[in-house]
């Protein structure tokens, strides 16, 4: 039978449990809800909503970067930058403040085929989506390379989580060479993971130019690869229809058939947005 | 209880709420979050007779106090909502009414036939209002003439009610209600989302794929109320009042100005439980007044 890859959401009122700053732009929000809520499947995501703002109107989704799931209550964290008025707003949030959370929602990856090696490849912000799968490859694949890259060391926000885990890889790339290899993330592909015969799938999330990189090598090498992709959206749930990407059945919604997709589905375009 | 009751043509509602078309999905989506049966009718996606692909991305933008769409009628089509989506809705107990369009007067005619004849179907709601396709849509509802001719088709091609969903872009909403009126509409919608755009500086570029399109949120609200003010104070059959309606507080305010029934639309995307909250929120508003019935405050703003 193939692995559940959806679950059904639950909208709840949450509590903000810690407000981590990682560096300038940086943030780890771990958010505490008063219901036990599905089991996660990496990749799924979650819609973030501060009840009484004028400034903003719509909800933000999140990849779910951990979870804690208990009998009556669990919690969720998600890793995020700031890049608008939405992220700046949940930067300022404090511990206690209230946050509304829906969850969780879209589809997240799937497990390799029996007996593949795994490779990771993660963009800045990427990461965020992957530490879960990680944890969950780990439990299915025969071995797990994590290629974790940014522009400069400091937006490695993950890199201290990575390097505690045993029994997985990690290579490092930075665009400016503050750490690990100097150049793109997708620049550590080119050792050949797939060589001799051995099975491999890979796993990606980052900016898209990176994900078109990783989505052709795959067509090149005949790899399965699933890859997260991001989206404005606006209700999470498949009925608005705001947040789709060209795929080879037509548009699909991020939020509901994603945000994972088999990356030989997605249509490309030149400038690498499907 | 005060009664929450009201007719919009020949439907009974159990309460004046239900979502906008297109914010709602066919409405399975939120199924798990809120529970169907509460809400006074479902209101689908729009539908064509053939599926539509949409606009290309980027289709949102928020804006402030408001949101921008270009979706373009994105659709499964006739025939896959009729096996796929109408089953599902046909489980809950609340009237279903759908929301089509077509690109000829031809192709709503077609659409309505074939739409009145699914079982399940309480009644049809015409967009002749949508900004965000070329052809149709807010082509057909802006004129008398053209109101005319579709809606006189429409009824006279189907045995289902016929509701004419409006824009507030023309330049006399009262005598558009009133060609609609006139050729047997049961009752009129306003209002559609308001043409609208924005520029992205850095790409000095429209940000929306479709290039511009339609804002909807509390940005639009007092424009919709005045349109509803306006047609419910010329027209005897009931205005279904939309456009911006966030809580209980925004929907008494269009069932006062002679709105009989309302729709929620990006409060939605918000807030799923947005319409179950305005429901208990109007059933409070008349207990605290004293009042045995909706119909006590429909219409009642008066000069």
């Amino acid at each position: 039978m193939e692995k559940k890859t959806m679950s059904n959401p639950v909208y709840l009122k949450g509590e903000i449990r810690e407000n981590k700053r990682m560096g300038s732009l940086y943030h780890r929000l771990s958010i505490f809800l008063p219901k036990p809520i599905d089991p996660i499947i990496p990749g799924q995501f979650a819609m973030l909503s501060m009840e009484g703002t004028k400034d903003i109107l719509l909800p933000r989704p999140f990849s779910i970067h951990n979870v804690e799931r208990n009998e009556g209550a669990s919690s969720l964290d998600v890793l995020f930058k700031v890049v608008g008025t939405g992220t700046a707003l949940l930067a300022k949030l404090s511990i206690g403040s209230p946050i509304m959370v829906l969850a969780p929602l879209g589809k997240g990856f799937p497990d390799p085929p029996l007996g593949y090696k795994t490779v990771i490849i993660a963009g800045g912000m990427g990461i965020a989506p992957l530490f879960l799968l990680i944890l969950r490859l780990k439990t299915v694949s025969s071995s797990v390379l994590v290629l974790y890259g940014a522009k400069s060391r400091d937006d490695l926000i993950c890199l201290p989580e990575l390097l505690d885990m045993v029994d997985i890889a990690v290579k490092i790339a930075t665009e400016d060479g503050t750490e690990g290899q100097k150049g793109l993330v997708t620049e550590l592909l080119e050792h050949g993971e797939d060589e001799a015969g051995t099975k491999t799938a890979m796993y990606a999330c980052g900016p898209e130019p990176m994900l078109k990189a990783v989505a052709d090598l795959a067509a090149e090498r005949k790899m399965p690869c699933w890859i997260s992709l991001e989206r404005r959206m606006a209700c999470g749930l498949g009925a608005c229809l705001s947040c789709v990407a060209k795929t080879k059945e037509g548009y699909k919604c991020t939020c509901k058939d994603g945000p994972v997709f088999a990356s030989k589905d997605i249509m490309w375009r030149d400038n690498a947005e499907p | 209880m005060p009664s929450l009751k009201v007719k919009v043509g020949r439907l009974e509602l159990q309460n004046p709420v239900m979502p906008a078309a297109g914010t709602f999905g066919y409405g399975e989506e939120y199924a798990s979050l809120i529970d169907l049966n509460r809400l006074g009718a479902i209101v689908t996606k729009g539908i064509s007779l053939a599926p539509q692909e949409g606009n290309p991305p980027p289709r949102i933008w928020e804006t402030r106090g408001g949101m921008l769409n270009s979706i373009g009628l994105h659709n499964v089509g006739i025939e896959q909502f009729a096996q796929q989506k109408l089953p599902v809705l046909r489980r809950f107990k609340v009237p279903v009414i759908v929301n089509f369009f077509g690109f000829t007067i031809d192709e709503y005619v077609a659409a309505a036939r074939r739409l009145s004849a699914l079982e399940g179907v309480a009644a049809l709601e015409a967009n002749l209002s949508c900004p965000n396709i070329k052809a149709g849509g807010i082509h057909f509802g802006s004129t008398c003439i053209s109101v005319i001719e579709i809606t006189k088709k429409l009824v006279k091609s189907t045995n289902c009610a016929i509701i004419i969903k409006l824009s507030s872009q023309v330049s006399n909403i009262k005598e558009i209600v009133l060609a609609a009126e006139g050729e047997g509409a049961e009752a009129v919608t306003l209002i559609n989302s308001v043409p609208a755009m924005a520029i992205d500086l850095d790409r000095k570029k429209p940000v929306l794929g479709g290039v511009t399109g339609g804002l909807t949120g509390p940005a639009i609200k007092p424009i919709a109320l005045k349109a509803v003010w306006d047609a419910a104070s010329s027209v005897k059959i009931p205005v279904i009042g939309a456009g911006g309606i966030m809580d209980y507080r925004d929907a008494v305010e269009f069932l006062m100005a002679g709105a009989t029934a309302v729709q929620v639309g990006t409060a939605n995307f918000i807030k799923p439980t947005t319409m179950v909250e305005i429901i208990e929120g109007i059933d409070a508003f008349l207990e605290q007044r004293g009042l045995k019935n909706i119909r006590e405050i429909i219409g009642s703003a008066q000069l």
